[in-house]
């Protein structure tokens, strides 16, 4: 299925584009850096409250954060798309690219139980000093996982074929 | 310039640069810290012109440390990947404008830090943050960009 997806890809107009500027790439990968900035210092924020820092933050207050996350994200996920588009073949078989995929899916689904979990309770625990257990674990799970998606993401040219 | 060759030369520069690992562990630790500090003073700075006002940013400003913390981080691994190609870089003009660009934007995160410090309560209390602050939030946000634009062209530009 890869495979196929490969090699639609490398006929689409958007892989020339790509490919075929020679100013393309290094445009997209500072914002790729811009983003991840953006994502990583908001998770930061958000999830370092949740685990029971910045305690004078009202957690109904820094759920606005979350805002720079989502544009922080959006922006990466559009230069990703763009990326594995330029070079598809190059990515869909690359051990680094795969593992930052699957960790981008457990935080999406980790984000999810945050979202049904813990910030529809938020109201019920904005004056207590120390949120919930459960709030902690997915906070905590968000900042490995999202960092761990930074690490594999760097090392893709480094590593080899999955 | 014999001071550049001489550090990469040395062992560790030589490590680096040739072991399998060296260079891309270092390269990610760089990214790691990247995310942190600029990531950190780049909300920092979006509340300081103003979004986010039910934020405090006296609470919020606890977390300049941890961006000093990820400076450490890549100061460190910076320094590794400077020595391993130390000839090169000493004159390569995107890592000058890089270098440059930090040390203000750093110059500037500092004395952020400390305006917050005097006057960061007062900005709380009163929701009304000065004219000469967003201007240095803005500066500074402009600073860490070209950063990692110039960053980025080190591996672009001969």
């Amino acid at each position: 299925m890869l495979q196929v997806l490969v090699d639609w890809a490398v006929t689409t107009p958007l892989n020339a584009w790509v490919v075929n500027w020679n100013w393309t790439w290094v445009i997209l990968e500072i914002l790729h850096f811009f983003g991840l900035s953006m994502l990583l210092g908001g998770l930061l924020v958000v999830d370092l409250r949740y685990i029971g820092f910045l305690k004078n933050i009202q957690p109904s207050a820094i759920r606005k954060i979350i805002v720079i996350v989502f544009i922080g994200f959006g922006i990466n996920l559009i230069t990703g798309i763009l990326f594995f588009f330029g070079d598809p073949g190059r990515y869909a078989i690359n051990i680094g690219f795969q593992i930052k995929m699957a960790l981008i899916i457990l935080a999406g689904l980790n984000a999810m139980l945050f979202y049904y979990k813990i910030d529809s309770q938020i109201d019920r625990w904005r004056d207590a000093d120390t949120p919930p257990k459960l709030a902690k674990f997915i906070a905590s799970t968000s900042l490995a996982l999202w960092f761990s998606v930074l690490i594999c993401g760097r090392l893709i040219p480094y590593v080899g074929t999955g | 310039m014999a001071f550049f060759e001489w550090l990469e030369y040395s062992a560790l520069a030589d490590w680096i640069g040739t072991s399998a690992w060296g260079y891309p562990i270092l390269l990610t630790a760089h990214s790691v810290g990247l995310a942190i500090i600029v990531g950190i003073l780049f909300v920092l700075n979006l509340r300081i012109l103003g979004l986010f006002s039910q934020v405090s940013i006296v609470s919020l400003s606890a977390l300049i440390k941890l961006a000093w913390c990820g400076f450490a981080l890549n100061l460190a691994s910076g320094l590794g990947l400077f020595i391993s190609q130390a000839t090169f870089f000493a004159t390569h003009l995107p890592f000058l404008v890089k270098i440059t660009a930090i040390l203000l934007a750093l110059v500037s995160a500092a004395y952020i830090q400390r305006v917050i410090k005097a006057k960061g309560e007062q900005w709380d209390t009163e929701n009304q943050i000065p004219i000469h602050a967003k201007l240095l939030a803005i500066i500074s946000i402009s600073l860490w960009l070209t950063a990692i634009i110039a960053g980025r062209l080190i591996a672009y530009i001969d």
